[in-house]
Parts: structure tokens; C-alpha cells; sequence
């Protein structure tokens, strides 16, 4: 499959008056045509400044992209001039927010919000963009299409108004939609509607996802791909399958654990990660999952694990899969 | 303690009802809760945004104002209760909000936020409240050196826990906890549930865990009410409301939930449409307007509350003849 967005050692800071947050050290991954990739991880992570910064979304300053290529069709769009990246954002790359609420203009009708992408991108007629509209209302499954053109955001509950953002993210045929915890805001059962309906449109036009999460049953769900985020680095990436049967970073392990699951004991205790993340204004040398690690060896509180690939299309940074640290990593596998 | 070994209820709830005016019409948030809470109990609330599950929290502690009902705390009306005696029982039930960045005073320390009730019920004073201050956020697993520090400084999980710390700082009987960890990430989620596990065990508390995640409530809780549109949908053991669930409400509500395992492929009930309108809720069964096995009797008539099996209570036309 072909390559659509390769990311490549990407380094993004944010300059603050504590000094330079380094919110993305050295991120490479990448989406194929019609994949569903998950980002996961926890708060902080960078999974949010990743997004964005494909789509050259942060405001620099403070935003930094310090090192590092994002190419889209092989071109890269970090050196893009403004007016050039306007062309793709919401045209070739499209993006739906976490909170509906606030990502639609409150002041504007739903019709205007959705057609201003196809009048400035496809350079079509307001009343052809206008015919367009319903019919992206009908594919996202919102009734009375027509006339709920002229309705204003309020008037629409959670669960449509993230239709109306992912009908706006398709009005321009986008090869790419960057969606970033589309689901959170919403109610477990409109929830499943919005996934459902995300599935289904995304088999019927081949369109790549960036599914930013952190819950790992939607990833489960919708993804074929994953790629976990710690402290502003990936840990570990793979496909779906690798990634839920056989998680070989601890910290990937620690998340595993820590999800909540419907059969779950009611006597145990539940698992949670000690510790929180560490602070990206001045990460940690070595790996950065060293402080909070079960199995932290010598070795990590000083140098630094790089990707390597552990078995099929998995990738994970960590000691245990040295070669010198065979004993200790058994000792993880009796544990799991 | 298990359920039936406590005799009398710690609080009785009785037809309560919380209305809103709403452009002249009546907004029925919460209509008709009956419920028992045991002492030592967990007793989780789960539904949609909207169906009244925290009006219904927030109105059983009398942070809002009930239209109609009782609540019988160790048999005394709180409803009722006026000055002192108001006062003396609001030491006993304190509530754990859900969104720990909003819920504490950004211009307040954690000293001046958790010694608040304190200095309000007129508690301790000095050494002894800096003491009890202490000695409260080392329960919840702070240290004495986050004494001064304001909410800014927390993550939020240690902000949840500056929050649970000041709902302890009364020694409650029965804590509310609204969603106490929605907003957290997955593995401090745990780290909170944990804790309140823990001071459960430690000092008999009661609550009433109030949230959408179901997988966390079936964990938490003994037993399980769920609501819809303000009404009563289905109340059993946590084991039984999960291994068997009887309303077809109850049903796809669970079918909902994601399963973090991409090898189960399974049919799902996905709802069609979305809540209606509590101003103008459909005639006869509330659900029957998304509900899959909805029959003509559905739209006529409202479902009677009734035990269908032992301690499994649930309002639906299915069980007619159960």
C-alpha cells in the first residue's frame, strides 16, 4: 500500500517562560492509504501536538517545530508557506475535534460551516456547495437534512453536532482526517453510533484515520494500527493485533492493565501505573518511563532505548529486548 | 458488609421528584426515585448525560431542593431539617465533584480549601487544624509539603484527591461521587478508584457513585440503578445487572461499551436516535421510542417498578408476567 503521511523524526517545543517544553522528541510513523492509525497514550503525551502539527495547526511561537519531516504524498509540509497549507488543511487533510461544542462558530448556521470548505477549495457556487451540504448531512445520518441547514449549532445535541464536524471534515473528499478524541465528549451509546458511522464511511471512501485516544476499547474497535506515546516519544507501534495480544513495553503493558474492563474481579484491586509523567521541560536522560517502570534496570536511568523491532511490524523501545538483559526480560514474561 | 446483613437502611429515598420550570412547562429532571442505601454500601448511578443521574445525587444530599419525596437519613427526614440540626447532617453527607479543575478555588491553597469545612462547622483551630490538615491529605495519599500550594501546581488526579480530602475532612457518613473520574486519565483512574476503595474500608463509608463508565461502576459498585429520562430503569447487584440484564435499555447501554480485545468481533445494539427531550418525554415506557422490542401496550401505558427476581427490580412491559 502506498505511503500517504510519513512523519520523520519530528521535534516540536513549545517556548514558555520555564523554558522550552519538549512536548515532541523524535516521533516517525507512518499512515498507509486507507489505514486507521491510533495514537494512544496519557494527557501530556504529545499525542495532541502530533496531530496538530500536521496540520500546522500550532501557533508558533510559542509552538517550535524544531527538527524533523512530515511528508504528505512526499511533500514536505513543515516548510510550506501559510497560503500553500491552506490549500490542504480542511481539502486534503481534514480534522474533528474532541469537543463539538466548541469547535463549531456558535454565531454561524451549520449550512455556511459546511460549505465553506467546498466554496474555497472547490471553488463551487454557494447554491451547488448548498445541494452538496444535505447530502453530506444525509451520509453522517442526521434527519431532515434540508432543513437543519439553517439551524445554529445549539440547536443540535452532542452527538449531532459531531456529525455535523465529521460531515464538515468530509465536504472536500479529504485523503486524510485527523480526528482527535471524537468520541470523549460524547455518551457510551452515541458513542457507538459516531464509531459505527465513522467505520462505515471509512470503508465506503478508502479515506485514512489518525485516531488520537486514550481508550483503548475504541482503538480496538476502529484501528488496524497503533503507536503509543509516552512523554512525547513512541514507546511502541504495531499493528492492532500485535499490540492488544502481546504489548512489549511495560509502560503499553501498565495501559493494558489499567483499563477497566466489564469482567473484571470485583475482589482485586485494580492496576493502576505509579507516578505520573514526567515533566517535559526537563525529560529524563535515559528512558523516560525509567521513574515509573517496574523493571527499570541500571542501564535506563541513563541511556536512552531507541525503536527496534521486536517481532512482525512491531517496534519497541526498551532495554529488555537487549540482548544482555534476557534474564530480566523472563522475568516480565512469568509476571504477565 | 454485604447487604443483608445491615438491618436498617443508612438512607431511605421515597418518591422523590426534582421538577424545573422551563418556559412554563414542567422539566421532570428526576421522577420518582425509590431507593434503599445500606451502610458500608457502594450503590452506583449510571445513564446518559441528561437523565438525571446527578440532579438526582445532588438532590438526595439537599444541595438542590426537592419538589416532591423523601429522604430518610437513619429515619430522619432531611428534608425537613432547619438550622442546627440542617447543619449537624450536612457534616454527615459531602459529595466528590467531577471535574477536579474546576471544582477547587484557583486563588485558594490546598490548606485554605481542605480546612474550609473545618473552619465553617467550627472544628479545630490552630496547631490541631493544621494537624487534622496533615493528617488528611497523607490519607489521600498527598504530602504535608503540598500544604501550600495552590490547584495550579496538581495534576489532575492530585487534584481529585485535594477534592476527596476536603469531603473527608468531616468525617461523612455518605460521600457522592459525581463522576469522580471522568475526567482523569485511564491509569489515574485507577489510582483514585483505589484510594476510594481503600477509605471505604477504613471508615465505613457509604456512597453513591455517580458515572457513565460502565466497566468502573460494575467494579465500584454493589449494587447498580440505572436511569432514563428521570425515571427508574432497572436496580440489581452489580453481578446480576451485567450477567443478566433485563431492560432492553440496560442491554444496548452495555452493548455500548467498547471491548478492548480486537479478536471479539460481536452484534451490537446500537440505539437509534438520541434521548428525548425531558420537557416533552414520550407517552407511556420513556424508552419506547429507541427501544427495540417496543410494543403497542409500550406507548399506553407506563411500566410498573417491579422485583422480577430476588432483588433484580426493573420497569419494563416484558416482564408482565414474570
Amino acid at each position: 500500500m502506498e505511503k500517504l503521511l510519513q512523519i520523520e523524526n519530528l521535534n516540536v517545543s513549545f517556548n514558555t517562560y520555564g523554558g522550552e517544553v519538549k512536548a515532541v522528541r523524535g516521533v516517525s510513523f507512518s499512515v498507509k492509504k486507507g489505514e486507521a492509525v491510533a495514537i494512544v497514550g496519557e494527557s501530556g503525551c504529545g499525542k495532541s501536538v502530533t496531530a496538530k502539527s500536521i496540520m500546522k495547526l500550532l501557533t508558533a511561537p510559542p509552538a517550535e517545530y524544531k527538527e524533523g519531516k512530515i511528508l504528505f504524498h512526499g511533500q514536505d509540509l513543515l516548510p510550506l508557506p501559510e497560503n500553500e497549507m491552506k490549500k490542504i488543511r480542511g481539502n486534503k487533510i481534514s480534522m474533528i475535534f474532541q469537543d463539538p461544542m466548541s469547535s463549531l462558530n456558535p454565531t454561524s448556521r451549520i449550512g455556511d460551516q459546511l460549505i465553506e470548505g467546498l466554496v474555497k477549495h472547490n471553488r463551487m457556487s454557494r447554491a451547488i456547495a448548498l445541494q452538496h451540504a444535505v447530502q453530506l448531512l444525509e451520509r453522517v445520518g442526521i434527519p431532515h437534512a434540508k432543513s437543519r441547514l439553517k439551524h445554529y449549532p445549539h440547536e443540535f445535541s452532542g452527538g449531532m453536532r459531531q456529525r455535523v464536524m465529521i460531515a464538515i471534515a468530509l465536504a472536500c473528499d479529504p485523503e486524510l482526517i485527523i480526528a482527535d478524541e471524537p468520541t470523549t465528549a460524547l455518551d457510551v451509546t452515541i458513542q457507538a453510533q459516531v464509531l459505527t458511522l465513522m467505520k462505515k464511511l471509512q470503508k465506503e471512501t478508502n479515506t485514512s484515520i489518525i485516531l488520537i485516544t486514550h481508550d483503548l476499547g475504541v482503538v480496538a474497535e476502529v484501528c488496524d494500527k497503533v503507536i503509543v506515546m509516552y512523554a512525547g516519544e513512541v514507546v511502541e507501534s504495531g499493528s492492532v493485533e500485535e499490540i492488544f495480544s502481546n504489548p512489549t513495553h511495560p509502560y503499553t503493558k501498565g495501559l493494558m492493565k489499567s483499563i477497566p474492563r466489564l469482567d473484571m474481579d470485583r475482589s482485586s484491586r485494580l492496576y493502576s501505573i505509579v507516578g505520573s509523567p514526567p515533566d517535559l521541560l526537563d525529560p529524563p536522560k535515559g528512558c523516560s518511563f525509567y521513574p515509573r517502570c517496574e523493571y527499570a534496570m541500571k542501564v535506563c536511568k541513563d541511556y536512552h532505548p531507541e525503536l527496534e523491532l521486536v517481532s512482525g511490524t512491531q517496534q519497541s523501545s526498551c532495554w529488555l529486548h537487549h540482548p544482555m538483559a534476557q534474564a530480566a526480560a523472563a522475568k516480565v514474561r512469568e509476571d504477565h | 458488609m454485604s447487604v443483608q446483613e445491615a438491618d436498617q437502611p443508612l438512607i431511605q429515598i421515597k418518591n422523590l421528584k426534582k421538577y424545573y420550570k422551563v418556559s412554563g412547562r414542567e422539566l421532570k429532571a428526576v421522577n420518582d426515585i425509590n431507593l434503599d442505601i445500606y451502610k458500608g454500601e457502594t450503590i452506583g448511578l449510571v445513564g446518559e448525560s441528561g437523565c438525571g443521574k446527578s440532579t438526582a445525587g445532588k438532590t438526595i444530599i439537599r444541595m438542590h431542593e426537592a419538589t416532591a419525596g423523601e429522604v430518610l437519613f437513619n429515619g430522619e427526614d432531611i428534608f425537613k431539617l432547619k438550622g442546627r440540626a440542617l447543619n449537624k447532617f450536612k457534616k454527615d453527607m459531602q459529595i466528590i465533584f467531577q471535574d477536579p479543575y474546576s471544582s477547587l478555588n484557583p486563588r485558594m491553597t490546598v490548606e485554605e480549601i481542605v480546612g474550609e469545612p473545618l473552619d465553617l462547622h467550627h472544628i479545630v483551630k490552630g496547631k490541631a487544624r493544621r494537624d487534622r490538615i496533615v493528617e488528611l491529605l497523607e490519607l489521600v495519599g498527598l504530602k504535608s509539603e503540598h500544604f501550600s500550594r495552590y490547584p495550579h501546581e496538581f495534576s489532575g488526579g492530585q487534584r481529585q484527591r485535594i477534592g476527596i480530602a476536603r469531603a473527608l475532612a468531616l468525617n461523612p457518613k455518605f460521600i457522592v461521587c459525581d463522576e469522580p473520574i471522568s475526567a482523569l486519565d485511564v491509569s489515574i483512574q485507577a489510582q483514585v478508584v483505589n484510594l476510594l476503595k481503600d477509605l471505604q474500608d477504613k471508615m465505613g463509608l457509604t456512597y453513591l457513585f455517580i458515572a457513565h463508565d460502565l466497566s468502573m461502576v460494575k467494579y465500584i459498585s454493589d449494587r447498580i440503578l440505572v436511569m432514563y429520562l428521570g425515571n427508574m430503569v432497572e436496580l440489581t447487584d452489580s453481578d446480576s445487572l451485567y450477567n443478566d440484564p433485563l431492560h432492553p435499555y440496560t442491554q444496548a447501554l452495555l452493548s455500548s461499551v467498547p471491548i478492548p480485545d480486537p479478536t471479539i468481533k460481536r452484534e451490537r445494539i446500537v440505539l437509534e436516535g438520541e434521548v428525548p427531550s425531558p420537557i416533552d418525554p414520550p407517552s407511556g415506557c420513556v424508552f419506547r421510542t429507541r427501544c427495540n422490542r417496543a410494543m403497542e401496550l409500550c406507548a399506553s401505558s407506563v411500566p410498573e417498578w417491579r422485583e422480577v427476581k430476588q432483588g433484580h427490580f426493573t420497569a419494563c412491559h416484558l416482564y408482565n408476567n414474570a
